[in-house]
């Protein structure tokens, strides 16, 4: 495929593209002290727990201990804390912390495989191009809509060494297909998000960019830095050039994150006492959501703990077994101790924190041909969430679905209306405005806020 | 689906389908009045640009100086940098026809098939996950016409019964057609109709949704099965309009030409479960389905290399190697070369289209005289006296990114000691260091996206460059063949500081420069070894090792 070209250049696009931005009005209109019953720029981060792969939410949030047997499954309901709201077993200890969240259980949009669904999971809208015979062709590519940090890293960039997104522990990419909605899609690679792919629970964990070489300090790196201005300076035969001049940015950036100790120790797990990763778990679901509040602490805006890879949620097989010896208590051991520590320290009051995956599944229980262990399959038309923190009120349960989980019966809710609501949350202008590849004007909060989450207005 | 036209053109004044057909027309009917086909083409070239300035009244910027000459044009034909000891003896020489004789040098060795096979392919076969490179490399060390390419790629090669050349064009993308024929219509004849697929093209009305399935209808037939790829002789390609009506798709050429077809019959119920019976016999004994008598894909090549039709595809690998070499296309984007999107060089575009088809599709030809011409040498730095003109003039060379492989194996060569590229060695010896060089960039720069017209460093980039071990093991690791250690062990500063200067910029210090670089040393002078792999790790990182310029 050739790269994308376009009829403008980059600095015009962006400044077009601003000018519909900040002329309208300032893109971060940061609403404090708005009414209670909004979470408008009240969250100073945003973490998105992502179950890739797309988990059952008959087997976790919105359990049907009343349907027939071939739609139930093998768990059995439990209360919590909330009377009147029910959850999976397997998630005890999030049922003891149920007044901290608020479970949406009526969202629902039309894309059944994964690649798809994800882009429109995790940028509010379905990819660019019109739908193909297969998967391989909705691959990730520059034509692809930004995410959630890719489009504020836009709107408001970077400054100060921390990046406007860091995504973790690996990128979705399996054999020749890479999932869109990662990265900065058509803004560039600029605004792609910072991309952890190590395991925070390996012993070894550590970002090499970010740890200094042997016998590298910062004064040396500063005098580095310096020389390196001279040969960038005028002198140098490309002063003048745009593009190098954006070079010499990125790698202002760059030294930015390396010299400022705040991500540098943000990454530096060993500092967390024994106890307080046990309390995590020491599996890499719960080291990633340890490392989440880290990064969090540090200020970065949007964090993204991927809860596995590709298809680790994707249950087709043997969906009760890998949900109850591992997928559930490492979840819900781990957002405990993440809700635990932000309450403890007062972020979750500026933390907006969504768990989500890119949809759900079927509520008929089948079994693959040529499996024995049976599963469900996907499920876009009904599929749930959790939400907490920067003013979201806990203990409500949003929305219903019919009996056997299948499709929404109260209002429903897309993921435009997450990504507005996540927008939202971080203060953006419901004006603001990117434009295409094709000069297309989009407004990015494409949705509702899903008010509910604020008010409890239909609890 | 990518991109605006001019904004200017917009307004739709071109709206009428047969004043576009009538603009087709005057385009390629112009060509009496274009220069004399045997021009030389680099002559050719400089005249229609000189035109262009002068109507503008615009003064192109002065010609680049030998080292940047060189630089560039190493970079663009045999995918690196030049060793030092090569940068001075090009700058050193006083032989007038010292440029020819080095684009001819650098065009005959083997490191300029290899570059050409590493940026082709990185072009053709863009997200498929796989590479063309054995069949390239072959293709064109022969310098196999490129319309012969292209039907190979489309068609098939002979004799080729596993399916493991040229036909993995199609086959990667067999299991897609939509993006077999979006990919095909974009590479051989630089337009993108997918906009026309759920409804006529918006900003190009001679683009309907008829011309997007028509299109599609040449690979409809195509399918995989297990590893390789057959095609059906029958099946029709039905597809709704706007209006929901159902239509079948005609097999129509992007000009609107139809084609007609023998009669295809539909098999029956019982034909068609025997069919598929084969085929799983067939992807079970790894073999590919016999080639189909009547083929589609043979009809495209056909067509798109008839006479009248055939200046589309002349045009698009015009454009696409002149985007290349130039910086910029004539008509940009690249995938838009339809007849309301004109072109800065209209007749420039057409001569060298011509002489494209009269010259047996050769691209070698065509890389060398856009090497060779004056438009290719200017300077790409602007005195900033007057209003930079604008990029479309190419009065000032515009400054590049480098691609993956070009900045993989210039790192390497930029760090490797100038004795490890010593004159003495032989030929072969010094192309097989040239390509071990090659072959370690990969891991430098393998991972970096291929550079598009909006080019951005990522974050990740900048940091890789900017603290890794990657970086420090293999760019600046200890060793006799490499820079730093030979830094560290020159007695003489000021000789020191000469080397790594030529030998990571390719060509002479400025005093600045040796300032800088002089401070630095002394104030590190108690550890001279972590001393010089700093400073080469500044130079590194520094603009100038990021583009061709």
């Amino acid at each position: 495929m050739i790269e994308p070209q376009y009829a403008f250049d980059r600095r015009q696009f962006l400044r077009v593209s601003a000018a519909g931005v900040v002329g309208a009005s300032l893109p971060f209109v940061v609403r404090r002290g708005a009414a209670a019953d909004t979470g408008s720029g009240r969250a100073k981060s945003v973490l998105l727990v992502l179950l890739s792969g797309g988990p059952s939410q008959l087997d976790t949030l919105d359990p049907k201990p009343d349907a027939p047997a071939e739609v139930r499954g093998e768990f059995s309901a439990i209360g919590t804390t909330v009377p009147g709201v029910k959850v999976c077993e397997h998630l005890p200890k999030l049922a003891q912390q149920m007044g901290r969240w608020s479970i949406v259980r009526s969202l629902a949009h039309r894309e059944q495989n994964h690649l798809l669904a994800t882009h429109v999971a995790l940028t509010g809208r379905p990819t660019p191009l019109p739908r193909g015979a297969s998967d391989l062709d909705r691959v990730e590519t520059r034509n692809d809509f930004p995410n959630f940090a890719a489009a504020l890293d836009f709107l408001r960039p970077s400054q100060g060494g921390i990046p406007t997104g860091v995504s973790l522990p690996n990128y979705l990419i399996e054999g020749p297909l890479t999932w869109p909605g990662q990265h900065a899609g058509f803004l560039g690679t600029r605004h792609d998000p910072w991309q952890i792919r190590r395991d925070p629970n390996d012993p070894n964990f550590k970002v090499d960019a970010l740890s200094l070489q042997e016998g590298v300090t910062v004064p040396r790196l500063q005098s580095r830095r310096e020389l390196l201005e001279t040969f960038n300076g005028g002198n140098s035969p490309l002063a003048g050039s745009g593009r190098a001049a954006s070079l010499g940015e990125q790698q202002q950036a760059a030294f930015s994150l390396l010299t400022s100790a705040r991500m540098a120790t943000a990454f530096e797990l060993g500092q967390e006492p024994a106890a307080v990763r046990d309390r995590y778990g020491r599996n890499k679901f719960g080291q990633s959501l340890m490392l989440s509040r880290r990064l969090i602490e540090a200020g970065v805006p949007v964090v993204q703990a991927t809860m596995g890879i590709v298809q680790t949620w994707d249950t087709h097989v043997d969906n009760w077994g890998k949900l109850k010896n591992t997928l559930l208590p490492q979840l819900d051991q781990g957002l405990t101790a993440l809700m635990d520590d932000l309450a403890a320290s007062g972020l979750l009051d500026q933390t907006l924190v969504v768990v989500m995956g890119e949809f759900g599944r079927t509520p008929k229980i089948s079994t693959l041909p040529g499996e024995k262990i049976p599963g469900r399959d996907h499920w876009s038309a009904a599929y749930s969430a959790l939400f907490a923190g920067a003013g979201v009120r806990g203990g409500q349960v949003i929305g219903q679905t019919d009996y056997k989980a299948a499709y929404p019966i109260t209002t429903a809710w897309s993921p435009a209306d997450i990504c507005t609501t996540i927008y939202d949350a971080l203060g953006v202008s419901p004006d603001a405005i990117l434009k295409d590849p094709l000069d297309r004007p989009h407004h990015l909060l494409n949705g509702a806020v899903i008010s509910p989450l604020y008010s409890g207005a239909s609890t | 689906m990518r991109s605006p036209l001019s904004k200017k053109l917009r307004g739709g004044w071109l709206g009428n389908p047969m004043f576009a057909l009538a603009m087709v027309l005057a385009q390629a009917c112009a060509a009496d009045e274009l220069l004399p086909p045997d021009k030389p083409v680099e002559e050719a070239i400089d005249h229609y640009l000189d035109v262009r300035l002068a109507k503008d009244g615009v003064t192109a910027a002065a010609q680049a100086n030998d080292a940047n000459l060189l630089r560039r044009t190493m970079l663009d034909l045999v995918g690196r940098i030049p060793t030092a000891a090569e940068a001075k003896a090009f700058v050193a020489s006083t032989d007038p026809g010292k440029r020819v004789a080095l684009v001819d040098r650098l065009m005959a060795s083997p490191a300029y098939v290899r570059q050409q096979t590493a940026e082709l392919d990185a072009i053709l076969m863009r997200g498929t996950n796989q590479s063309l490179k054995e069949y390239l490399a072959t293709s064109l060390e022969k310098n196999v016409p490129w319309d012969q390419m292209f039907r190979e790629m489309v068609v098939g090669q002979e004799g080729d019964a596993e399916q493991k050349g040229a036909i993995k064009f199609v086959r990667s993308r067999a299991k897609d057609t939509d993006k077999l024929t979006t990919d095909a219509g974009v590479l051989f004849f630089g337009v993108n109709v997918s906009c026309a697929k759920c409804h006529d093209h918006p900003l190009v009305p001679t683009w309907t949704q008829e011309h997007y399935f028509g299109m599609k209808s040449f690979f409809s037939r195509t399918y995989d099965v297990g590893e390789f790829i057959g095609e059906k002789e029958y099946g029709i390609v039905n597809y709704k309009t706007v209006q929901g009506e159902s239509k079948d798709s005609r097999l129509m050429f992007l000009t609107g030409e139809v084609l007609t077809e023998p009669e295809s019959k539909e098999p029956d119920d019982n034909a068609k479960k025997e069919e598929k019976k084969k085929l799983e016999e067939l992807k079970k004994g790894k073999q590919a389905p016999p080639a189909a008598t009547y083929s589609r894909r043979a009809r495209l090549v056909e067509i798109g290399l008839k006479e009248g039709t055939q200046p589309y595809f002349a045009r698009a690998i015009v454009n696409q190697l002149w985007n290349r070499l130039m910086g910029r296309g004539m008509v940009m984007p690249l995938d838009q070369m339809h007849d309301q999107n004109v072109p800065s060089h209209p007749e420039l575009l057409a001569w060298l289209a011509r002489d494209m088809q009269t010259h047996k599709y050769d691209l070698r030809r065509l890389i060398r005289g856009i090497a060779l011409s004056k438009a290719y040498s200017r300077t790409s730095e602007w005195d900033g006296s007057k209003e930079r003109p604008s990029d479309e003039l190419f009065a000032i060379a515009i400054v590049r990114p480098l691609t993956p492989w070009q900045y993989g194996t210039s790192l390497r060569v930029a760090v490797a000691s100038p004795e490890y590229f010593s004159s003495d060695l032989k030929e072969d010896e010094f192309d097989n260091r040239v390509k071990q060089m090659e072959g370690a960039g990969r891991n430098i720069a393998g991972s970096l996206e291929y550079p598009g017209d909006d080019f951005q460093v990522s974050v990740d980039e900048a940091l890789l460059f900017s603290n890794s071990d990657k970086v420090k093991n293999e760019l600046l690791r200890d060793g006799k063949e490499m820079l730093s250690t030979k830094l560290t062990e020159t007695k003489e500063r000021r000789e020191a500081m000469d080397t790594a200067i030529w030998n990571i910029y390719s060509r002479p210090p400025a005093d600045e420069e040796l300032q800088a670089l002089e401070q630095f040393l002394h104030k590190h002078e108690d550890q001279p070894a972590q001393a010089w792999k700093q400073a080469i790790w500044a130079m590194l990182t520094s603009g100038e090792c990021r583009f061709n310029y």
